[in-house]
């Protein structure tokens, strides 16, 4: 089931040129996450996110974890309820 | 007296007279009584009865005290301390960052690293080696231009290092050395003239590279993807959490211009070549 998420007022998400990941920034807690791209290779140190644009533009879109960070569904359950908790992201819709 | 360190000046004083000459032969040329202090240092001696019973000093940033006392033997390195505690605990204007600064035809290399990676040695190396020193403990970057400011301090070399630098270089003019600290031994190492720091100019970052000393390893370098550079390079910001969105976004903005390696090393030769051949443009 794909699952959408908003990131909250106060997350910022860089998202890494080099396609290496992505990282978070709460402005509540002040703390950061970074969370690696399961398919980033050094071989290809230029492949960048399809969702850069969406996600740096309009926080109002959802979050597609699963996609920017090439995660399995398993590792992306595991991502999604770690960054619910920590107060990162909430549930656009189910 | 006032002590002008280029980004920052620090009214300092003293009732041991002992420190004194120490200041004036790493400072002097930049006291001066005319500047505003940024801020107000003291070493002081303790108690009445700890001036003859194993004396010890205090630091004090106007009337706090940040550190315990420590043997009065070791005021000067309290000093250097001291002050670096004022500058990270209270610039919120500029993103510090725990590294060294080299400089080279205005293209500057950041090397943050943990205790006992052999920071200050490779520093001191490089600084009297045709590098420019633009600092030994932390990197002052300015939040608008990202361009890293020069301040004006002494190496601060310790244990085995103090020996080594001073074989390389046994006309540089070293501080004595003060045994037995929290670090281990220490010395302090003056690299530049007054005159010669106001000349350097904030400079570029055009790489940032986390050093490791490795006994008799050969070179080995790792290039780093921007991810693992953006992890651990915020871990070595001073003020990251105090600055919040602000420090996010210029250590975003540092680590998506800068090439960023990491290097195991058991040669400082070696380490000289790797950043004249593949670091600098």
């Amino acid at each position: 089931m794909s699952r959408s998420y908003v990131l909250h007022a106060k997350t910022d998400v860089v998202v890494m040129q080099d396609g290496s990941g992505v990282v978070l920034f709460s402005g509540f807690s002040g703390r950061c996450a970074f969370l690696q791209n399961q398919s980033f290779k050094v071989e290809d140190p230029f492949k960048k996110p399809t969702d850069t644009a969406v996600l740096l533009e309009n926080k109002i879109q959802s979050f597609e974890i699963k996609s920017i960070l090439s995660l399995n569904d398993v590792d992306t359950l595991k991502v999604e309820k770690w960054l619910l908790n920590n107060d990162f992201i909430s549930i656009l819709s189910h | 007296m006032l002590i002008n360190i280029g980004a920052y000046c620090f009214r300092v004083s003293t009732d041991r007279k002992d420190i004194v000459p120490v200041i004036e032969s790493l400072y002097g040329d930049s006291i001066n009584t005319s500047d505003v202090a940024d801020f107000s240092v003291k070493i002081l001696s303790t108690s009445i009865l700890r001036r003859f019973l194993k004396p010890q000093v205090s630091f004090f940033c106007d009337q706090h005290s940040p550190f315990k006392p420590l043997p009065a033997a070791q005021a000067y390195p309290l000093l250097e301390w001291g002050m670096n505690w004022c500058i990270a605990t209270h610039d919120h204007t500029r993103l510090l960052v725990h590294a060294a600064v080299l400089v080279k035809n205005g293209q500057a290399i950041i090397f943050p690293a943990v205790p006992g990676s052999g920071k200050s040695t490779l520093t001191a190396y490089h600084a009297l080696s045709g590098w420019s020193l633009y600092s030994d403990e932390m990197a002052v970057i300015d939040l608008k231009t990202g361009l890293v400011e020069p301040i004006y301090r002494p190496v601060c070399l310790k244990n085995n290092s103090i020996y080594l630098v001073k074989k390389w270089f046994p006309d540089s003019l070293f501080t004595p050395t003060w045994k037995d600290t929290q670090k281990g031994d220490v010395a302090h190492l003056k690299v530049l003239k007054w005159n010669e720091h106001r000349s350097l100019s904030p400079a570029k970052i055009i790489a940032v590279v986390f050093p490791k000393y490795v006994k008799d390893q050969e070179l080995t370098v790792y290039q780093l993807n921007q991810l693992q550079g953006f992890e651990t390079l915020s871990k070595n910001v001073f003020n990251y959490t105090t600055l919040g969105k602000t420090g996010f976004f210029a250590v975003d903005r540092l680590i998506r211009h800068a090439k960023l390696f990491e290097i195991e090393y058991g040669s400082l030769q070696d380490v000289n070549e790797f950043l004249a051949e593949d670091v600098l443009m």
